[in-house]
C-alpha cells in the first residue's frame, strides 16, 4: 500500500519525466525545420553530389572532415549530413528517454518508430548519394523527412500537459468537426508537399517560367505552341542569365500546372476549416486566432511559391519555399492535435493509474 | 646495287597507290555560323569558391553556352556523320582523351571520345572538384578528386548520344562529351571550321550538334576527289 505521500512524489516524477520528454520533443521539431530548410538548400544550389561518397565525406568520418575543404557547394551538402546527425542523436536520445520513463507502452513505440524513421530518412539520403539522385529517390528523401516531422509533432503533442482537447466546454461534435476539417487540411498539405518534392526533383520548377499567367495565358491551353513559348523563354534566359535551362517536356509542364492547381485544393480546405471554427458555438478565441495564423502561413507560402518562379529559383527563396510549407504542415497537424479528442490511453492517468496501483 | 634499284622502284609504285587512295577518299566541310543578334552573356560567377574566384581575379571566366568568333561563327559545335558512315572497323587509339580541370574550368568544352578509349581527366587547380558525368547509357560516373589527387583515368564503353560532364562542387563547371566508334567527326573552334576526312564516295547524313541550341542534319554526296561542302546556321528558334 502506497502512502498518499509516495504517490504525489510519483506523479511529480512522472510529471519531470514528461516535462523532459516535452523538451526533448519540441527541440526535434525545430531541429527538424532548419534540417529540412538545409536540405532545401542542397537541392537549391544543385550540391547533393558535391560530396560524392557515403557515409564517408572525401574518404574522411565526417565529423573529422576539415572545415577548410568546406567550401562552394561541399558547404550545403556537408553540414546538412552534420545537422542530420545531430537530428539522429536526439532522436535516439528521446527514445531512450521514453524507454525509461514513460510507461505508456504506445508511446514507446511512437518513439521507437520515430528512431527507425530517422535512421531510414539517413540510409535513404546516403541512397540518394550513391545511385547519383535519381528523382525517385530523392522525392522519397524530401516526403519522408515531412512525414517524420509529422511524428515528432505528434510525440510533442502527446507530451503536453493536458492531452485533453484544448477546446473548453464546447458541444464535442463540433471540436471533433473541426479536427476532421484540420486533419484534412494536413493530409492535402501533406500532398502538396509530394507534388512540391516532384516539380524540384524533375527539374519542373520553372516548367512554367510566370505566374500567374501560365506560359502567357490566363487559361492555358497546354498545347504545342504553349510549350513552344516557354521553351524559347527558357532559352532567352539561358544566353543571358548564367543558368542553364534546358527545354522541357509537356510532362514537366504538367507536373508544374499540378502543383499550382493543388495549391487552390489547399486553399479550399483551408476555408473549410475557416467556415467550420466560425461556426462554432460558443466560439473558441485561441482556435479561430490561430486558424487565422494558418492562413498567413498559406499566403506567405503561395508569394513564395511566385517569388521562387519570378526569381528563377533563387535558392534561399526556393528554399525558404519549402521550410514554410513544412511549417504549414506542422502547424496544421498540431492544430489537429488540439482539437481531436486522443484516445485516453494517451493521457496521464494511464500512468497515473499504472503508479499508484 | 640491284637490290636498291629495285627497293626504290617499289617505294615509287606504292607512293603512286597512296597518292591516288588520297585522291579518291573525300571529305565533307564547312561553316558553322549563328544568325541573328548575339546574346551578350555574363560571365561566370565564382565566388562561392575562394580559390576558384582568387585564379580569375584579372580576368573574368567567361560563360562557355555560346562561343562566337568574329563574323558570328560558332565554336564547340560537334559535325558528324550519322548516316552513311563506312562500317569499318576503328580500333579506339591508344594515346587517351585528356580533360583538364584549370582554373575551375573545364577543357575542352566539348570533347568526342571513342568508345573504350581511355580518359584522363587532369585536376593542376591542386583543389578539390568532383567529377560526375551525367550519361544514359553509359555507367555513370562520380568521383571525388581532392587536392593532390592530380590525374584520374576512366573509360566509357557503348557509344552514345552527347551527355554532361559536371562538378557538383562548383555548378558553373560544365563539358559535354560524345562517346563514338568512328573517326568522321569534327569540333569546331571560334572559326566554325569543321573538316570530315576519310569518306568514300557516296551519300552521307551530317548532323551538327551545339549543346543547347540542339541539333541541324543535312544529306550530302562526297564525289571522287573533290571535298563536298555544307554550311550549317542555328538561331533563337
Ligand atoms: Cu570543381
Amino acid at each position: 500500500m502506497a502512502t498518499v505521500a509516495e504517490d504525489i512524489t510519483s506523479i511529480t516524477q512522472v510529471e519531470s519525466g514528461m516535462m523532459v520528454s516535452r523538451l526533448v520533443a519540441r527541440t526535434l521539431c525545430a531541429f527538424t525545420l532548419v534540417l529540412i530548410f538545409m536540405g532545401a538548400l542542397v537541392k537549391s544550389h544543385e550540391a547533393g553530389l558535391s560530396v560524392p561518397d557515403w557515409p564517408t565525406t572525401y574518404g574522411y568520418n565526417m565529423f573529422m572532415f576539415p572545415p577548410s575543404e568546406w567550401r562552394a557547394n561541399v558547404f550545403y551538402e556537408h553540414t546538412h549530413r552534420l545537422v542530420a546527425s545531430l537530428v539522429g542523436i536526439i532522436t535516439l536520445f528521446l527514445f531512450c528517454w521514453v524507454a525509461l520513463h514513460d510507461r505508456r507502452n504506445s508511446i514507446r513505440w511512437f518513439a521507437f518508430a520515430a528512431l527507425a524513421v530517422v535512421a531510414l530518412q539517413g540510409v535513404l539520403g546516403g541512397l540518394t548519394v550513391l545511385y547519383l539522385l535519381p528523382a525517385y529517390l530523392s522525392v522519397a528523401h524530401g516526403v519522408l523527412a515531412q512525414s517524420y516531422l509529422l511524428l515528432i509533432v505528434f510525440l510533442a503533442r502527446i507530451f503536453s500537459a493536458n492531452v485533453a482537447p484544448q477546446w473548453g466546454s464546447v458541444f464535442k461534435p463540433d471540436t471533433e468537426r473541426t479536427a476532421h476539417w484540420a486533419i484534412g487540411l494536413t493530409v492535402v498539405v501533406w500532398i502538396q508537399l509530394l507534388l512540391g518534392a516532384i516539380v524540384r526533383h524533375t527539374e519542373s520548377g520553372l516548367a512554367i517560367p510566370d505566374f500567374p499567367a501560365m506560359g502567357g495565358q490566363w487559361l492555358p491551353m497546354f498545347d504545342d505552341a504553349m510549350l513552344s513559348r516557354i521553351n524559347e523563354w527558357r532559352l532567352d534566359q539561358t544566353l543571358s542569365s548564367n543558368a542553364f535551362l534546358p527545354d522541357v517536356s509537356m510532362e514537366q509542364v504538367a507536373i508544374h500546372a499540378i502543383h499550382r492547381f493543388w495549391a487552390l485544393v489547399v486553399l479550399a480546405a483551408y476555408a473549410g476549416l475557416l467556415r467550420k471554427i466560425w461556426k462554432c458555438r460558443p466560439s473558441n478565441l485561441k482556435f479561430k486566432k490561430a486558424a487565422l495564423g494558418i492562413g498567413i502561413l498559406i499566403a506567405i507560402q503561395i508569394a513564395l511559391g511566385a517569388f521562387t518562379i519570378t526569381t528563377q529559383r533563387l535558392p534561399l527563396v526556393a528554399s525558404l519555399h519549402v521550410l514554410t510549407g513544412a511549417v504549414l504542415l506542422a502547424a496544421s497537424w498540431y492544430y489537429a492535435l488540439e482539437a481531436i479528442q486522443l484516445p485516453s490511453y494517451f493521457g496521464h492517468e494511464k500512468s497515473r493509474a499504472v503508479l499508484t496501483e | 646495287m640491284r637490290t636498291s634499284w629495285y627497293r626504290v622502284g617499289v617505294s615509287c609504285v606504292a607512293a603512286v597507290m597512296l597518292s591516288g587512295m588520297q585522291a579518291w577518299a573525300g571529305s565533307v566541310t564547312g561553316t558553322i555560323k549563328f544568325d541573328g543578334q548575339p546574346p551578350a552573356l555574363k560571365p561566370l560567377d565564382t565566388t562561392a569558391d575562394p580559390v576558384c574566384h582568387s585564379k580569375h581575379k584579372d580576368k573574368s571566366l567567361p560563360n562557355e553556352v555560346l562561343v562566337l568568333g568574329s563574323g558570328q561563327t560558332m565554336a564547340n559545335v560537334l559535325v558528324r556523320v550519322t548516316k552513311g558512315a563506312p562500317a569499318k572497323d576503328h580500333p579506339a587509339p591508344t594515346d587517351p582523351v585528356i580533360l583538364t580541370q584549370e582554373g575551375c574550368r573545364y577543357a575542352p568544352h566539348v570533347f568526342v571520345i571513342r568508345a573504350g578509349q581511355s580518359l584522363k581527366v587532369l585536376n593542376p587547380d591542386g583543389i578539390l572538384h568532383n567529377v560526375h558525368s551525367l550519361p544514359k547509357t553509359n555507367t555513370a560516373l562520380n568521383k571525388a578528386m581532392p587536392a593532390n589527387l592530380t590525374e584520374m583515368e576512366t573509360k566509357f564503353d557503348k557509344v552514345e548520344e552527347p551527355f554532361a560532364f559536371k562538378c557538383d562542387i562548383h555548378p558553373w563547371m560544365q563539358a559535354w562529351c560524345f562517346v563514338t566508334d568512328n573517326p568522321y567527326y569534327s569540333i569546331t573552334k571560334e572559326d566554325g571550321l569543321f573538316n570530315i576526312d576519310g569518306l568514300d564516295a557516296g551519300e552521307y547524313e551530317i548532323t551538327a550538334w551545339h549543346e543547347r541550341l540542339g541539333t541541324k542534319t543535312e544529306t550530302v554526296t562526297v564525289k571522287d576527289g573533290e571535298p563536298a561542302k555544307v554550311d550549317f546556321a542555328f538561331a533563337k528558334k
